[in-house]
């Protein structure tokens, strides 16, 4: 690999992993500010990571060897996914950046997750891994097929030749198989990361929460990699949906301006997002349980439309 | 030469121990089982190192002489057999302390006998009876006396209607062809014509799924795998499987070329084969008990499996051979990463029962905190299992999914839209798969053990069998992409054009190497456990109980876990009633619909059928004498 280009692909990298706590703190400032309260700072997510890395661990008696481990590994496959992210330029550090290979690293956090919450034997924590469980039966189906359609457009499943082959493609490649499978891919983010109208990450009330109630035993340095693990998660399908979806901006080429151009186009694709998820989360409620299967069931209807129209059109 | 004697020795070594173990009935009969395959095991390398082999015996049937043939696919299959052969006999030694279930052990030398034969023999005498002895001898190591009879008679009943429909396949393909060796065969369809070779596509396709478990050949499977002994079913869901696929693909690609007007049979091929998948998926995540969980799970991949070599078919019809190629490749990768993920995860729900003296759910628990070296070997095959990186089974469906996507060389096809179905399809039964896996981990090894019990210890040779399977699924894995480009030419020279193209990462659409992801991972892993460090203030305390104190059955079980997804999909798996005898808790199971609608109507029908035949039989010889009559009119009237 060329030199800079292992600089930049890590800078991007690092970026990445230091500003996923800044991305929860953005959002919750803006659904604060939307909802007409001051907010906490956007600092806030730091200093808890802090608070928790410096208290002490409790671990259930029930609970084995798996308990510890299961931060470790879920932290550990969400940052190498991070690693298969091209953010400002298209190489990447990490290997390769295949979609597939990303949700699938994705899966193991996740079941990873759902083992941990069987353990210690709490109710609240097996309620979270089924409630977990349902909802990622139904938006596997959807996330593979709008990625599908991203391939499908792009003639490769790799984020990077992706967002090359869509940002050059001129305006004509923005038609109905872009436009619904952002939207798809939109509402899958939303469920994947336990956000509303899917899950309130507000809320520790045993009837809604779903991911929360997952991690409540944890508490100490497991807690903090498992919360950190999931504000990095919630950035990588940021980064995958601005990316891959909307890559305009993304740098092919190596001079400081068109990097400097790539890095304001990223923070502002990504600040738009956030505000759309803050906007969304202070304007809704969060739905019952057995209505997320309609949302989710449109989230996979969205992708196979995207597909239909990328082959009749 | 050297290959001559080696496969002599492959058919002679089970041979001498089949005929050791009718003298000598002890323990050590497993152990010289194992070593017997151990050659078996090495059929890869050698055919790699010697090229392919041929053994004709010197003797034979009417048909002919006996002929084997060994080549790179068929030697991938053995070894991979064989190694799975060995680590359950090696588990059986072990655990071989119960003898309320003895195994009849001289079926152990003869089933792996039969299975080399089955996967070496080039004459179709050969095969058919080599295929026939592992029926047998899969039943007759499950046991058709004791309280799991109607499974076993039910698995022999419909293997053997699929082995009666293998025949007349076979047969009528010799009888084309004019030739009794299936090297022979090569494209003799294209004389036979589209009809009659599809209908012996689909006559081999009934057949094979019969022992794979396709819909509506499933009724078998759960009762088989719950109460069978253990490594009996290990053997029938990991090497029969095997041997199931690879016949099933030597028999079908041996003649069949795919021409422009079998897309429809590809078609429903693949249609069938999802619905199977989706139903296997869907009932693995409700069943009360590990064993049934694992029957609908070998359901599940064998419907995968079946689904890839539609796809196959489909792209073969229309001239995309890389993309049939590819799809025929991962169907059969699939297989071989199958029998090692799935005999680990039987040999471990098998340990794991043994210790709590329980085959339900309902009874276990907390198994992780005691056996964790078991918890972390079975954790992996669970892994494994739900297609998870950076094991094997994530390569097998990470590859599906690539084929799926190779739907873009077929042009402008209208079918093409099916495709992104066949991805949600494998989205979707991955997914259920995936829940259903790790539920079985979770109830088993996780929380607080649900009822009171001393834990036994787990014998040190059965631990060892399922360490090796587990580096095996690991392994196999992470050198995939070796593996792939030994047995590409053989499946490019099956789809029918051997002209050199030979698959290897990476593909059109994506490229991934599962060495590095193995290896990024564990990085990744070292590096967050550093950063963590050796946290010193870690406290054990009590669950938080919200004030009352948990008991063993205050935590979540299986019915409630998965009471969302079966409440969402409620009009497929229908409503559980009844109660099960001196327990708690409702029944668990699902009424099986195939059973209840298909079998149980049939099977009314043909007895009331046979009730009315038995009013002829009336006894008198007079009215014999008029059957005979009235036969003797009817006769003549009819020829003249």
């Amino acid at each position: 690999m060329d030199y800079s280009l292992f600089i930049i692909s890590t800078l991007q990298f690092l970026a990445l992993l230091v500003s996923a706590p800044a991305v929860v703190g953005l959002i919750r400032l803006l659904k604060a500010r939307a909802q007409g309260r001051r907010g906490a700072s956007l600092l806030q997510p730091y200093r808890d990571l802090r608070k928790l890395w410096r208290k002490d661990e409790q671990v259930s008696e029930d609970a084995s060897w798996l308990f510890r481990v299961a931060p470790l590994i879920s932290a550990a496959s969400v940052i190498l996914t991070t690693s298969m992210l091209p953010v400002l330029h298209v190489t990447v550090l990490g290997p390769g950046s295949d979609m597939i290979l990303a949700i699938y690293i994705l899966m193991l956090s996740r079941a990873m997750l759902v083992l941990s919450s069987l353990e210690g034997g709490s109710v609240f924590g097996g309620m979270g891994g089924s409630r977990d469980s349902m909802i990622s039966v139904l938006i596997e189906p959807a996330l593979l097929l709008s990625i599908f359609s991203l391939a499908a457009l792009a003639g490769s499943t790799e984020l990077s030749s992706t967002a090359q082959f869509i940002s050059q493609g001129g305006y004509l490649i923005i038609g109905p198989t872009l436009i619904l499978a952002a939207a798809s891919f939109c509402i899958t983010t939303l469920a994947e990361n336990a956000r509303l109208p899917f899950d309130n990450p507000a809320t520790h009330l045993e009837l809604t929460m779903v991911h929360e109630a997952m991690v409540l035993e944890y508490s100490g340095r497991s807690l903090a990699l498992m919360e950190y693990s999931s504000w990095l998660k919630l950035t990588v399908f940021i980064t995958i949906l601005v990316n891959g979806f909307l890559p305009w901006g993304i740098s092919s080429a190596l001079d400081p301006l068109s990097l400097a151009l790539a890095s304001l186009a990223f923070i502002f694709k990504l600040i738009l997002a956030l505000g759309l998820i803050a906007l969304l989360e202070s304007q809704m409620a969060k739905m019952r349980l057995f209505r997320l299967p309609n949302l989710l069931t449109t989230s996979f209807t969205l992708a196979l439309l995207a597909l239909m129209a990328f082959y009749i059109l | 030469m050297v290959m001559v004697s080696f496969l002599a020795c492959l058919v002679l070594l089970p041979l001498a121990v089949f005929l050791f173990s009718l003298i000598y009935r002890g323990r050590y009969v497993y152990i010289i089982a194992a070593l017997s395959a151990s050659a078996a095991v090495l059929a890869l390398p050698a055919v790699m190192i010697w090229g392919p082999g041929v053994l004709d015996i010197p003797f034979g049937s009417v048909f002919g002489a006996y002929s084997l043939r060994l080549g790179e696919l068929s030697a991938a299959f053995l070894s991979f057999s064989a190694l799975v052969f060995m680590s359950i006999c090696l588990h059986r030694f072990g655990s071989d302390t119960d003898m309320d279930r003895p195994l009849p052990v001289s079926q152990l030398p003869l089933l792996m006998l039969f299975c080399s034969t089955a996967l070496m023999s080039d004459d179709i005498f050969l095969l058919l009876l080599s295929w026939e002895g592992l029926s047998l001898s899969t039943f007759l190591l499950c046991g058709f006396q004791r309280e799991n009879g109607k499974h076993s008679w039910r698995y022999f009943a419909i293997t053997h209607m699929g082995g009666l429909v293998i025949l007349c396949a076979v047969l009528f393909l010799a009888q084309h062809s004019g030739s009794f060796l299936v090297s022979d065969w090569n494209g003799s369809a294209a004389a036979m014509g589209v009809f009659s070779s599809s209908i012996i596509m689909i006559l081999l396709l009934l057949g094979f799924g019969t022992k794979l478990g396709l819909i509506p050949f499933q009724v078998w499977m759960p009762g088989l795998y719950q109460n069978s002994p253990p490594h009996s079913v290990a053997l029938v869901s990991a090497v029969s499987s095997n041997v199931a696929v690879f016949l099933l693909v030597k028999l079908g690609y041996s003649y069949f070329v795919a021409s422009e007007s079998s897309v429809t049979l590809a078609l429903v091929i693949m249609g069938l084969a999802s619905v199977s998948a989706i139903y296997a998926a869907l009932q693995a995540l409700v069943q009360d008990a590990p064993m049934r969980v694992l029957a609908y799970s070998s359901m599940k991949n064998m419907s995968l499996v079946v689904l890839m070599l539609g796809l196959s078919m489909l792209f073969s019809a229309h001239g995309a051979t890389v993309a049939a190629s590819l799809s025929l490749l991962t169907a059969l990768l699939h297989t071989l990463y199958h029998s090692l993920f799935k005999s680990l995860s039987v040999l471990g729900v098998s340990d794991a029962q043994e210790i709590v003296g329980s085959e339900h759910f309902i009874g276990m628990g907390g198994l992780a905190r005691h056996h964790s070296l078991l918890s972390v070997l079975f954790l992996i095959g669970v892994l494994s299992m739900a297609a998870l990186p950076p094991f094997n089974g994530f390569v097998s469906e990470w590859l599906m999914i690539q084929s799926m996507m190779e739907g873009f060389a077929l042009g402008a096809e209208p079918y093409r839209m099916a495709l992104p179905l066949g991805v949600a399809v494998l989205g979707l039964s991955g997914a259920l798969g995936a829940a259903a896996y790790l539920r079985l981990y979770g109830l088993m090894f996780l929380g607080r053990p649900r009822r009171h019990l001393e834990f036994k210890s787990v014998n040190g040779s059965s631990l060892m069998s399922i360490g090796v399977l587990s580096v095996a699924c690991l392994a196999s894995g992470a050198f995939a992409v070796p593996l792939i480009s030994v047995l590409s030419p053989s499946v490019t020279a099956m789809v029918g054009h051997p002209t050199g193209i030979v698959l290897s990462p990476p593909f059109t659409l994506g490229e991934i190497d599962p060495l590095v992801i193995v290896v990024a991972l564990s990085i990744m892993v070292l590096i967050t456990a550093v950063c963590r460090g050796r946290n010193k203030n870690v406290n054990r305390s009590r669950t938080w109980d919200c004030g009352s104190d948990l008991g063993p059955d205050m935590q979540y079980s299986a019915m409630s876990f998965s009471q969302p997804v079966a409440k969402v999909f409620h009009t497929v798996l229908g409503t559980r009633s009844g109660i099960v005898e001196g327990r708690l808790f409702p029944a668990s199971n699902f009424p099986d619909h195939f059973w209840e609608r298909v079998y149980l109507p049939l099977s009314k029908s043909y007895l009331d059928l046979s009730r009315a035949v038995r009013r002829l039989q009336g006894g008198s010889v007079q009215s014999y004498l008029g059957y005979i009559l009235a036969v003797l009119m009817v006769l003549m009237v009819a020829l003249r």
